[in-house]
């Protein structure tokens, strides 16, 4: 799980670690915020897909994660 | 006459077409690459004739990609190196491969470090490394090249590029960080000796700094009135050193050292000066920065906010080299802490 800033660099670690299809949950940037609610709210988005990944079986996600790509945000790396 | 100045050349369009290819790629820094030609990377592999193409040194992260001797020497060739310099990259590379200094995360962290790469021993003079006036500028090829080549490493074959490597802001460091000891403006033991190799022996170490941050003192020559101005300079909020402490380095002007060595300190003694006086209170630290990080000192009494805290653990964590040229200015260049150690590996001789 990591948030969108960081997202390129878990699918590198994926591969390196030889596990390319490891599914990635991704949350937006930053996950911190001065409002409590809406950390809290993130963290709801969060778990449900967290939930999916965990009892969704693997050869699925092999497939939905194979080649998936998570570009980098606008914000965060201009082009 | 013609005038000395670089001058047009006939048309390039191989060079620009595998300069394109290249960048388009991601295999580059940014700058124009040398091409990887298989006569240019043999000559290459000239320059460790001991060591063989398919041989790995080491496996660089995040993407765990084999460092083979001929992809070393592959970017090496890109950097613009000459063969003689590839025995000092690959220590350079087997360096920041080891546990301590921790080039997983120095790779991908958020934090502006780069491998500063500090040679001492013969081969700063058989390889015209700088030393001297403007080490860590332009104007030397060894210094350029050697630390491009591990930069290219560390992107091609670790694939920390753009994208993956995560740092805030980068530094220029990350471009090549290369410098040499001044061992003859020393009035010590150099940094190799002091950490137990010979005299004789090459040697590479290799620390993630930040950039050079200079610290101007023109007018004091009492090594007392010296170190307080570096302290000051040393131990400023915000600086990692002052959280998780480490090995942040200090280049000593040639003309300080000799302050210090004339009114009979040893190295030891600035390296110990600079221990007790380089710190700010608890009470200053408490609530900013990284303070409330895993690796905050223990032994900081927290209970008190007197309690001054050090930008290293014990005085010999302070690395002290000697360098530059003419002038009232020595160089402090902080790290990431303490989870990221520096290493010192010998240049093979075959």
């Amino acid at each position: 799980m990591v948030s969108t800033a960081f997202a390129p660099l878990a699918q590198v670690v994926c591969e390196g670690i030889g596990h390319p299809c490891l599914p990635i949950v991704v949350v937006p940037h930053p996950v911190g915020d001065p409002d409590e609610a809406l950390v809290r709210k993130r963290g709801e988005d969060i778990a449900k897909e967290c939930v999916r990944v965990l009892t969704t079986p693997a050869e699925t996600l092999a497939r939905e994660f194979e080649g998936k790509r998570f570009p980098l945000p606008d914000t965060v790396m201009p082009r | 006459m013609k005038p000395d100045l670089p001058h047009v050349v006939g048309p390039g369009d191989a060079l620009d077409r595998v300069n394109d290819y290249f960048y388009e790629r991601g295999w580059t820094d940014g700058l124009p690459i040398v091409p990887p030609t298989e006569e240019r990377v043999r000559a290459m592999l000239g320059g460790m004739p001991w060591r063989k193409a398919d041989e790995v040194i080491s496996t660089v992260p995040p993407k765990m990609g084999a460092a083979s001797m001929h992809q070393i020497a592959v970017n090496t060739v890109m950097a613009g190196c000459r063969p003689e310099y590839l025995p000092v990259v690959v220590a350079a590379l087997r360096a920041v491969s080891e546990p301590e200094y921790g080039l997983a995360h120095r790779q991908t962290t958020t934090h502006p470090g780069a491998p500063l790469i500090i040679v001492n021993g013969p081969a700063v003079a058989q390889l015209r490394i700088n030393c001297g006036r403007g080490l860590f500028g332009p104007g030397w090829r060894a210094n350029a090249t050697i630390g491009r080549a591990l930069r290219l490493i560390l992107v091609n074959i670790g694939g920390a590029g753009p994208a993956v490597d995560a740092s805030q802001t980068g530094h220029p460091g990350k471009y090549t960080y290369c410098i040499a000891e001044y061992e003859a403006a020393n009035p010590w033991e150099p940094l190799h000796v002091e950490r137990g190799f010979a005299q004789e022996h090459s040697v590479v170490t290799v620390v993630n700094c930040e950039a050079p941050h200079s610290m101007t003192e023109n007018i004091q020559t009492d090594p007392d009135e010296i170190v307080r101005t570096f302290a000051s300079s040393m131990a400023t909020l915000g600086v990692n050193n002052l959280y998780s402490q480490g090995h942040p380095v200090l280049v000593l002007g040639i003309e300080h050292a000799r302050h210090f060595a004339s009114a009979g300190w040893s190295k030891r003694d600035v390296q110990r000066a600079l221990f007790e006086r380089a710190r700010q209170p608890w009470g200053l630290v408490k609530n900013r920065g990284k303070s409330k990080g895993p690796r905050f000192p223990e032994f900081v009494d927290q209970s008190d906010d007197s309690s001054m805290v050090p930008i290293v653990r014990e005085a010999r964590d302070l690395i002290v080299i000697v360098g530059g040229g003419a002038g009232g200015k020595s160089m402090f260049l902080p790290t990431a802490g303490g989870q990221s150690l520096s290493v010192s590996k010998p240049i093979e001789a075959g």
